[in-house]
């Protein structure tokens, strides 16, 4: 019994049957209780994925810390607030209710005045890096680089209100750039990217694909 | 030369790029410029299909969203969601705000409503409106949805039963919505996949709101029409706060937006006239 569950071809056919059944139900509009039920476990399945998440979290920064390893006051750290803000959920009540153990001002301080600007503040250092480019990388060394660069002035004077009070024109430039050349790539990588995922769900049915098992190629 | 990557040890040019930068996105802040912003064709669509819901329509705003992008998109769920609930008080339509995205979406949509508390707090909680704050699942929490909305919505943030909420009484698919605004920092694609008008014939209509760089990802989808408008980033987010003639943030950023261009613009030319100053010294190599 133990060895014809570790077969290899179980899990492939459990994946066979169920993506076969939901894409069957998506272009044929058939059976869609069944397809309707695949997608609540799928939910489920995704809520137990933070579970594991959690476990996999803490064991990799507690052994960190244990071991001292380089940098391990970070893994403290993060561990720290983690809990803080696990508690704060967990005991700190949900939308109206009051919570149990924390204040709910608390944690709207926290999530809301602690972790909301940390994650802007992240999101926004990117831009700083953005204009040490334009000042270092942005030169024009063939004229691929060139047209790259007059396109992105453009788009810089379509988006921002100045561009259109120094020349109305740019505004009109600006929307063509974005709505018909960029588009046009995209499309292209949008086939692409639709080719490819049939060709993997081909390879992961023919059992060729084993990466989502984990055990690679 | 090489840019060293290290916390505070970055070259000189490159802080004094960074005081300028910081000086300028700032400079709004106290001293406003005020210049006027263009109405893009989008945009005006936009609030016009939302202007259009009339008594007893279903509104879905779903905001796949985490707070650190609320610079962007914020302004632009914040004016949507003023005009939203303005309707509910004068059209007597009716709003389901919830998101599926796995991060900060109940953060996020915390901070909206906080921030437009004053349009909600008098409507009828449950009646007119209702949060469901984080369904989980993303794009199968949206599948589910679409078919069967007392399954994926099954208790709203306060912990209520959907079927002891008025609201929701006679709203059992995507069918019965009338239309979508949907906010997403990241792909749109689920969007058309789930929720498209074309494939649900009581939807009327969907709008994306998304940022600057994933308009072109999802104009294919608007050519199509599984899309049926979109709000472009915080210039968008501006657009509508305009158009419902009420400036905020959105507004404010957007001079902050023009002069961080025009230094940007600047940047970039000085850059290349200073690289062709110096290339033009250097005798050629055959490399290059």
């Amino acid at each position: 019994m133990a060895v014809i569950l570790k077969r290899g071809e179980i899990p492939i056919i459990l994946f066979t049957v169920v993506s076969g059944i939901i894409l069957f139900s998506y272009f044929t509009g058939l059976i869609p209780e069944v397809a309707d039920e695949l997608i609540g476990w799928s939910i489920i399945l995704v809520s137990f994925s933070y579970i594991l998440g959690l476990v996999t979290l803490l064991r990799y920064h507690l052994v960190r810390i244990r071991k001292r390893e380089k940098y391990w006051p970070y893994s403290a750290i993060l561990l720290a607030f983690f809990l803080m803000f696990l508690v704060s959920g967990l005991l700190g009540g949900v939308g109206g209710y009051e919570g149990i153990a924390v204040s709910k001002e608390f944690k709207d301080f926290l999530w809301l005045h602690m972790l909301a600007p940390l994650q802007t503040g992240v999101l926004s250092y990117v831009g700083f890096y953005m204009y040490t480019v334009f000042f270092r990388g942005a030169r024009t060394r063939s004229w691929d680089i060139g047209i790259m660069l007059i396109t992105a002035i453009l788009l810089m004077l379509y988006t921002a209100p100045i561009g259109a009070a120094i020349w109305p024109g740019f505004v009109p430039i600006g929307a063509w750039l974005k709505d018909v050349a960029n588009s046009g790539a995209y499309r292209g990588i949008m086939i692409g990217v639709g080719i490819g995922l049939i060709a993997l769900w081909l390879r992961a049915v023919l059992g060729y694909e084993k990466s989502y098992l984990g055990g690679g190629r | 030369m090489a840019a060293k990557t290290e916390l505070g040890r970055f070259p000189t040019a490159d802080r004094v790029i960074f005081l300028v930068f910081l000086i300028l996105i700032s400079t709004p802040l106290v001293v406003l410029i005020g210049l006027p912003i263009p109405i893009s064709e989008s945009t005006r669509k936009s609030y016009e299909l939302m202007n259009s819901l009339k008594s007893g329509d279903v509104l879905v705003m779903c905001f796949e969203m985490d707070v650190g992008a609320f610079p962007a998109l914020g302004p632009g769920d914040m004016a949507a969601l003023k005009h939203a609930f303005t309707m509910v008080k004068e059209k007597g339509i009716k709003v389901i705000i919830f998101g599926t995205y796995e991060s900060g979406v109940k953060i996020y949509i915390d901070k909206i409503l906080q921030e437009t508390k004053e349009y909600w707090e008098s409507l009828n909680y449950g009646v007119d409106w209702v949060n469901f704050g984080w369904i989980p699942g993303h794009e199968t929490a949206m599948a589910t949805f679409a078919r069967d909305v007392h399954t994926a919505c099954s208790v709203d943030v306060y912990g209520t039963p959907v079927d002891e909420l008025p609201i929701m009484k006679d709203i059992k698919t995507i069918n019965d919505v009338t239309g979508i605004w949907y906010t997403t920092y990241s792909s749109p694609d689920m969007l058309p996949r789930q929720w498209s008008p074309l494939e649900w014939p009581g939807l009327k209509w969907t709008i994306c709101s998304t940022l600057f760089g994933t308009v072109s990802w999802l104009m294919p989808y608007v050519n199509a029409g599984s899309i049926t408008s979109y709000v472009a980033d915080q210039r968008g987010g501006a657009e509508y706060e305009v158009l419902i003639g009420k400036r905020g943030l959105g507004c404010k950023f957007m001079d902050a937006q023009s002069l961080g261009h025009i230094y940007g613009i600047a940047l970039i030319i000085g850059s290349n006239v200073y690289y062709l100053y110096t290339h033009a010294k250097k005798p050629k190599r055959k490399e290059e």
